[in-house]
Formats: C-alpha cells, structure tokens, sequence
C-alpha cells in the first residue's frame, strides 16, 4: 500500500518535513525556503492544493485552529504520514548508496 | 479610472494586471468586463489568477489560506479568483511546480470544455430560431460563432501549456 505513495514529489517531500512539527501555511512556504537556500519555492496555489490532497490522504491533520491569532490553522504530520516519509527516506538512502557504485575507477576509456 | 476588457486568456490578463499595478492603477474591482482601477505607488501590487472550485466564491479554507500568507482576495467572478500581494512580501506566484501547474491548466481546460458545450447547445437553439425566420435568432447565430471560436482557441492554446508543461515533466530522465 505504502510503496505506490513513493517516490514523493519535492513539494509534499519538504511539506511533510516541515510539519515534522506543528505549522501554519505561511512558515511551512518559510522553513522550506529557508532549508533549500531559497532553491523550493512554494506558490500558494501549489501549497493550498498540496495540504488539501495530503489532509484527504490522512498524511497530515489540523493540529490547532486559533480564532483570535491572524495565523489561524496548524497542521501536524500523522503517523500515516511519517510511515510514508520513512519509506522515502529508505528510498532516498538506497538511492544515495547505490550511487557512490559510480566512484569506483574503471580503464574502460 | 475604469477599463473595458475581455480575456480569455488569464495568463494575459494577469500580464495585464501587473502592467497597470507597474504604472501606478492597482485594480480593485470587476464587473462584467469592466475592471476598476485606484491609484496607487508604481508597483506595488503583484496580481494573480486562480481557478477556485465555487460559483461567485471561495471556501473559508482558501480565504483563511491566503490571508495567512499575505495574499488577499480582490474579486471573485464565476470560478474565477483575482488576488493580489504586496510586491514588498516578495515574489507572488500561486504554482511552483509542474505537478501543480498541470493540475492547474486542466482545471482551466475542463471548465472551458464545460462552457463550450453548453455555448454549442445555445448556438444550435438560435440556429432552429434563425431558420425559423427570427431576426435577433440570426444576429445570435453571428454572435454564438464568435464566442464558440474564441473558446476553441482558448482550449488549444491551453492544452498547448499543457503539453508543455508534460513536455518538461518527462524531460526529467
């Protein structure tokens, strides 16, 4: 079941990392920025879209809604969500490890 | 200050949009074509166009959304949404990545298709009200070809962005 959720795009991949605690919409788009040195962007659109697709998938969840604060929702990931990270993470490892294969000097030239 | 326009297009219309917000006209209001215009400090506005999901309206989930980060809503019309930030907020754009511009011009596409058929259906109406002799059936005969020919361009040049968009997508060995 998992396993077809992999490979994440950047976008839910950073959005997931993000809410690894709780956030608004506005410091997910900053943390994210801030953790790619300004390389993923997140237009609001595209964010909107992505919190709405992962809250019907059950990977993130309304965490707290302040009616006084003008940051109002909180996401948090879910258990869900972090099993589906992890997995990516797997992933992402296997990726990395296999890929120092190329280092290895080769006289094919 | 008001101006008449009518696009199609709304890659066009936000280009537009942020022309005037650059000269000093920061557009506050629409009706029917008709865009209001106030004055304001040279670029100090960005404006974009957004496709929501609701007739006249936004969910409280999307106006809550924006107004977080900044973004507020001018006007709403049809499943159209005209926002605006302040430039001094940064960079304003509404989709980042291809996954969600795709998303974005098919629901565009779609909502086109939708409007083009029913536009064919009234165009055959006033075709059997034309054959039947009436003079204003006739006129909207003329008139129906017009908006069903602006329509098919508008779908092909969205499904142009589209593929693309797919295009650069599959680029990505």
């Amino acid at each position: 079941m998992i396993d077809k959720n992999v490979p994440l795009t950047e976008v839910v991949f950073y959005i997931l990392l993000a809410l690894r605690h709780p956030n608004h919409g506005y410091g997910i788009i900053q943390e994210v920025e801030h953790m790619t040195d300004n390389r993923v962007t997140l237009g609001a659109g595209t964010l909107y879209g992505a919190i709405q697709t992962l809250e019907k998938k059950q990977w993130i969840r309304i965490y707290h809604v302040d009616k006084e604060s003008r940051r109002k929702k909180e996401y948090l990931i879910t258990p869900l969500g972090r099993a589906v990270f992890e997995e990516e993470r797997l992933r992402l490892s296997e990726l990395l490890k296999n890929g120092k294969l190329i280092e290895e000097v080769q006289a094919y030239d | 200050m008001i101006k008449f326009r009518l696009y199609f297009d709304k890659d066009l219309e936000t280009e537009w949009l942020n022309e005037m917000a650059a000269k000093g006209y920061a557009m506050t209001g629409f009706f029917a074509g008709f865009y209001m215009f106030e004055n304001c400090e040279p670029g100090k506005y960005i404006y974009q166009v957004d496709l929501g999901s609701r007739f006249f309206s936004v969910s409280n989930d999307y106006r809550e959304f924006m107004s977080d980060t900044g973004v507020e809503i001018v006007q709403t019309w049809g499943f159209w949404i005209i926002l605006r930030r302040l430039s001094s907020a940064g960079k304003f754009e509404l989709y980042t990545d291809v996954d969600s511009s795709i998303a974005h011009y098919t629901k565009i596409r779609r909502m086109f298709i939708v409007v083009l058929a029913i536009e064919i259906c009234c165009f055959f109406i006033e075709l059997a009200g034309a054959m039947a002799g009436s003079h204003v059936a006739q006129v909207f005969v003329f008139l129906f070809i017009f908006i069903v020919a602006a329509f098919v361009q508008i779908i092909l040049k969205t499904s142009q962005t589209i593929a693309k968009l797919e295009e650069r997508k599959g680029g990505r060995y």
